[in-house]
């Protein structure tokens, strides 16, 4: 456990212990916690998900509590497992004070999450959405990067249904990025391909690639959402963007080399609109994620989706998205071979259909297909023996029930 | 005869559309109810809206709005179908994301009616609704009004549309 994590906990029980001694509001606790099925045809999600797994749940459990009108503290330990990922280590998902001055001004100290599309904030909690997957443009292979901002921030209500929300900082943790699928499997086929590009040799002379140290150096996430005159139609832009550093070591010919590989800029911008009325709701968001390597030119990855949702009744709710990922904007057919892999690995086009049963206020039961073309950022696809090996077209298939409180 | 016309199978899906196509129950009126300590007498419908989705948060007076939920109430629906356009598990959804993003203190729920009357009645700044008008010296029943409807009377009392 880190020294963050550990000091973030003794806070809060400290300060937890002494809120009687003050007269202040009890503390507010929210959970949810949430284990699910996966089983795929034609290509694993995460390990062995050909087989079916039952390594996917979510925990998490969140305290808050007015201090007075305008100062409000929280926190929230969270744990997950998802294949190799997570692990169901406790970890602080957010912790911070939040001081609202004016409608229109509150202040932010400590670890927030990042706003970026609608529902990066909520992609851990299933309770909160129709979909078990959400669409590949909250790509589930870089949660690490998007997890959370540590530092300030501001936001606030404006005038005409305009909310902002700005805040910098350092991002997430650096201990969980060299784990991660970005930077343990995904980084090492990258950073290949532009090898390859800078030497001329073939992208397999470059063997063993690993990343050595990881560090994020600052970050920066702003937001304007647009809640319209017609109740339940919204509009929102998000940018989150930042700079990493990553020592990387590979071996060519049986010597081991290192290099310094500087991300300038990672961004992501996400168009957002949606229109909840009544029963249904309708969501459709673009994201245009540009990043550079220093002396490359620069890449764009693009994802967008549009998705329905409608409850039939209390209990039974349907929902369809359509959504596409292509880790190169201006390849999304791969012809141009950049990181050296099959051409299905350029595109990510995923039709899923879902079926929700709300078997009580605080009982919810999903199931979920999804038709998926293509594997581009699929965390199992990327450490196959033989790339070739791998399938175009493939199914995977979710069971999910989850508990809030 | 084709199996699709059946007359058991027809029963059956009859039987299934009607399970899963329940609507909210509630057609009466619903009145905004208010703790006394709350220093204000009427409200607009989307002041209500904004309160009820974490948008608006504190009374004139710096005192904190403290919304009051029955969740299982038929009125519950209606209530948030009419003042903030969502359903009732499009209203829990969107307060499950508030909530567990740290953005948001989930409302206070209350069990029936009467709960939700003490609960309002309890807490200052507490605002809630019923199906019945009260006023007590605890809680106090507010005017709503159509803040867009006002105006628009205002521009053109006549009634007559403006060149």
């Amino acid at each position: 456990m880190n020294k963050y994590r550990t000091t973030a906990i003794l806070l809060f029980f400290l300060f937890y212990a002494g809120l009687g001694a003050y007269g202040m509001e009890p503390v507010d606790i929210h959970g949810f916690i949430s284990q699910g099925y996966i089983r795929s045809i034609g290509n694993d999600v995460m390990t062995d998900t050909t087989q079916g797994s039952f390594e996917m749940n979510e925990m998490g459990l969140t305290f808050t509590t007015q201090v007075d009108p305008r100062l409000r503290l929280g926190i929230q330990f969270f744990a997950r497992d998802y294949g190799e990922y997570g692990n169901d280590e406790v970890t602080v998902d957010w912790a911070f004070a939040d001081y609202k001055v004016r409608p229109w001004l509150g202040l932010k100290a400590g670890s927030m999450k990042i706003a970026s599309g609608f529902y990066n904030t909520s992609r851990d909690i299933d309770s909160a959405r129709t979909f078990v997957i959400l669409p590949s443009l909250y790509m589930e292979s870089f949660r690490e990067l998007f997890v959370g901002i540590k530092g300030l921030g501001v936001y606030g209500y404006l005038p005409y249904g305009l909310s902002y929300i700005a805040s910098a900082g350092i991002g997430g943790n650096e201990e969980e990025f060299e784990d991660s699928f970005l930077f343990g499997t995904l980084f090492p086929v990258i950073f290949r391909g532009f090898a390859s590009q800078i030497s001329g040799m073939p992208p397999d002379a470059f063997t063993n690639i690993h990343p050595i140290s990881i560090r994020e150096k600052c970050a920066l996430n702003l937001g304007l959402v647009w809640n319209t005159p017609l109740t339940g139609l919204r509009f929102s832009a998000t940018y989150f963007g930042t700079r990493l550093e990553a020592d990387m070591a590979f071996d060519i010919g049986g010597n081991t080399y290192a290099q310094e590989i500087v991300l300038e800029e990672t961004a992501t911008i996400i168009y957002s609109a949606e229109y909840a009325a009544g029963d249904t709701t309708v969501a459709a968001e673009y994201m245009i994620a540009p990043f550079y390597v220093e002396d490359q030119p620069k890449r764009k990855m693009e994802s967008y989706y549009a998705s329905i949702a409608h409850r039939f009744s209390e209990r039974f709710e349907l929902g369809i998205y359509y959504s596409e990922l292509y880790p190169h904007y201006d390849d999304k057919d791969g012809s141009q071979q950049r990181e050296g892999l099959p051409f299905h690995y350029s595109w990510f086009k995923d039709f899923c259909y879902t079926l929700r049963f709300d078997l009580s206020y605080n009982w919810i039961f999903k199931m979920e297909g999804h038709v998926i073309d293509g594997v581009a950022l699929n965390p199992a696809t990327y450490k196959v023996r033989d790339f070739e090996d791998t399938s175009r077209r493939w199914e995977v298939y979710l069971a999910k029930l989850s508990y809030n409180f | 005869m084709n199996p699709i016309f059946n007359r058991k199978i027809i029963s059956f899906w009859a039987g299934i559309l009607i399970f899963l196509s329940g609507v909210p129950a509630f057609c009466g009126e619903i009145h905004i109810i208010v703790n006394t300590s709350v220093p204000v007498s009427a409200l607009s419908e989307n002041e209500i809206r904004d309160i009820y989705i974490g948008r608006k948060i504190m009374w004139p007076g710096n005192r904190k709005i403290i919304p009051v939920i029955a969740p299982s109430l038929d009125l519950h629906d209606e209530f948030t179908l009419k003042y903030t356009r969502k359903s009732g598990s499009q209203f829990k959804s969107w307060w499950l994301q508030l909530v567990f993003s740290g953005e948001g203190v989930f409302p206070k729920t209350a069990a029936s009616e009467k709960e939700m009357v003490e609960k309002v009645s309890e807490y200052e700044g507490g605002i809630g609704y019923s199906s019945v008008k009260i006023d007590t010296d605890k809680v106090k029943t507010v005017v709503v009004y159509d803040k867009d409807q006002i105006l628009k009377e205002f521009r053109n009392p006549n009634g007559t549309e403006n060149e």
